[in-house]
């Protein structure tokens, strides 16, 4: 029992970084229809740009952190203005959409990886307070600090989705962006409102997971990319609780996939699981058919 | 002066001429209609009006205000409100956060008393407010899409073939709000399908072929021109 509430522990913190990095592709999925592959190396990007900031300037760890926050989100507004909304506006189709995420993503890797070379790097864990122990279960400090962080901002973003004025804008511009625009919704500024939100997002899961692991290397956004793509479909794509629910249950499974079985598997086991799900459930855990009655 | 007001205006898309330099006027408090058949031109000339699509020649002007071109956003602040060809409400949302979403440019605190007027118009609305508009039936979804629309208070309402795919009965109510809506003081331009029932809670109207408008009288002289009733009446 020790082995399952530990790796349940592990499994929840994991998730949790996955489940805020989902979020964030899922609601540019839900505006846009649009994968957006760039959405891991925003996370690596963040990574990176608050060790730089720290170690490079020697400023405050959590100022460097905060600095960074805002340039991630600076880079997925960017991503959106410069390339995605110039195609929106000819009328692209959404494969080239899709393309260009990617073409973004390996800029950002390869800037990444010329600047500052591509061998795993030490992180500073700035909140290591040492560990409390439950029974026999132990839960670091900086678990805490990320499951905390996670939740705040996973209840901040729901109270944004369903409750502001911008989040009705989101809303409604997945369900329909033409019609959006004639109530008065400026959509592109509804896009780049989820762009921003996505790279924030991503940002402060690439710090805590680099904080978690104590190292961050160029391949982090890659592979989170991956477990983001599955979080948000076994969840129900477009969905905010089912990107949420759909990172911790892919974190969990990996880890117990990891603890119980091999952890040679732990991918393999946690894409078996989210092809099983999709075959009894295709519009994931949370996804609702289509309604569009005419 | 005309409130709305269009001047030669051309729209392509790609290399096709969708307008080829369209005339036409509509004062306020007028119901004008635009026939014509598919593919006359009749949704572009609405969308091109809202800034949906580009116009590539000539003016538009709102109350003596040149705003060709201008986002849609500005339209609907202006007071230019589109309710779009095929309804497209918010299926996902309620009967009530729909309308909500139709005030999205007005500030919240007059929201409950538009929404008040749009129950009176539409008493339907008001029985199935928590309903998702999804669920709604066609005639249902069309009355939420006018009435979406009013929550705006628009000065000018555009109405894209209200009377799409719905039963003579429902048509009939659905015209019955459009002369109310006119008495409440708002200026409609609509576009149908349905020439004969258009024609008769109209003012005036144009007709509308292959980018052109080849004909515009009032809508009782349309309704007795041979040509239009051979065109566009079934020649009865």
């Amino acid at each position: 029992m020790r082995v399952f509430f530990q790796q349940l522990i592990n499994g929840i913190t994991i998730g949790s970084t996955y489940a805020l990095v989902s979020i964030g592709f899922t609601m540019v999925f839900g505006v846009l229809e649009l994968t957006n592959f760039a959405n891991g190396s925003l996370y690596m990007l963040g990574a990176y740009l608050s060790l730089m900031l720290y170690s490079a300037t020697g400023m405050n760890a959590f100022l460097a952190f905060f600095i960074s926050i805002i340039l991630t989100g600076g880079v997925g507004y960017l991503l959106d203005r410069l390339a995605l909304r110039r195609l929106r506006n000819k009328k692209a189709p959404k494969l080239t959409g899709l393309i260009t995420t990617l073409g973004m993503s390996m800029i950002i890797d390869n800037t990444i990886m010329l600047a500052f070379g591509s061998e795993t790097k030490p992180f500073p864990n700035h909140f290591d307070f040492g560990r409390i122990e439950i029974g026999s279960v132990v839960i670091s400090w900086v678990q805490i600090i990320i499951l905390a962080t996670a939740l705040t901002l996973m209840l901040i973003l729901s109270f944004v989705v369903y409750k502001t004025k911008i989040g009705k804008a989101m809303r409604c511009t997945s369900q329909n962006a033409e019609a959006a625009r004639l109530m008065g919704i400026s959509v592109n500024r509804v896009i780049a409102f989820t762009f921003i939100i996505s790279g924030v997002l991503a940002c402060i899961s690439g710090n805590l997971v680099g904080m978690y692991y104590q190292t961050v290397d160029i391949t982090m956004g890659a592979s989170i990319g991956m477990k983001t793509f599955a979080s948000a479909i076994l969840g129900g794509v477009g969905v905010l609780p089912g990107a949420m629910v759909g990172g911790l249950v892919v974190g969990v499974i990996e880890t117990f996939a990891a603890g119980y079985i091999s952890s040679g598997y732990r991918d393999a086991i946690s894409f078996v699981v989210l092809i099983l799900v999709l075959l009894i459930k295709p519009s994931g855990l949370f996804g609702s058919k289509q309604i569009n009655k005419v | 002066m005309a409130l709305l007001k269009l001047e030669n205006v051309t729209v392509n898309y790609g290399s096709i001429n969708a307008l080829s330099g369209i005339n036409l006027e509509v004062n306020e408090g007028e119901i004008v209609t635009l026939i014509g058949s598919n593919g006359a031109g009749k949704s572009t000339t609405m969308r091109t009006i809202m800034g949906l699509k580009h116009c590539d020649g000539g003016k538009i002007f709102f109350n003596g205000e040149d705003i060709t071109n201008k986002d849609t956003r500005v339209m609907v602040q202006k007071g230019i409100i589109l309710s779009p060809e095929g309804r497209q409400v918010f299926p996902r949302f309620s009967v009530e956060d729909n309308l909500r979403m139709g005030a999205y440019t007005r500030p919240d605190q007059e929201i409950p008393e538009t929404m008040e007027q749009v129950f009176q118009l539409f008493p339907k609305l008001r029985d199935r407010r928590k309903q998702i508009a999804g669920t709604l039936s066609g005639g249902e979804q069309q009355m939420l899409a006018v009435g979406r629309a009013m929550m705006a208070k628009p000065r000018l309402l555009l109405l894209d073939e209200p009377s799409l795919g719905l039963a003579p009965l429902v048509i009939k109510e659905i015209f019955d709000m459009i002369d109310k809506i006119r008495d409440m003081g708002t200026t409609i331009l609509l576009v149908e399908q349905n020439a004969r029932v258009a024609l008769r809670h109209s003012d005036r109207a144009y007709v509308l072929e292959t980018g052109r408008i080849v004909l515009s009288d009032t809508a009782q002289a349309l309704l007795n021109s041979d040509m239009v009733r051979k065109a566009y009446l079934g020649g009865l």
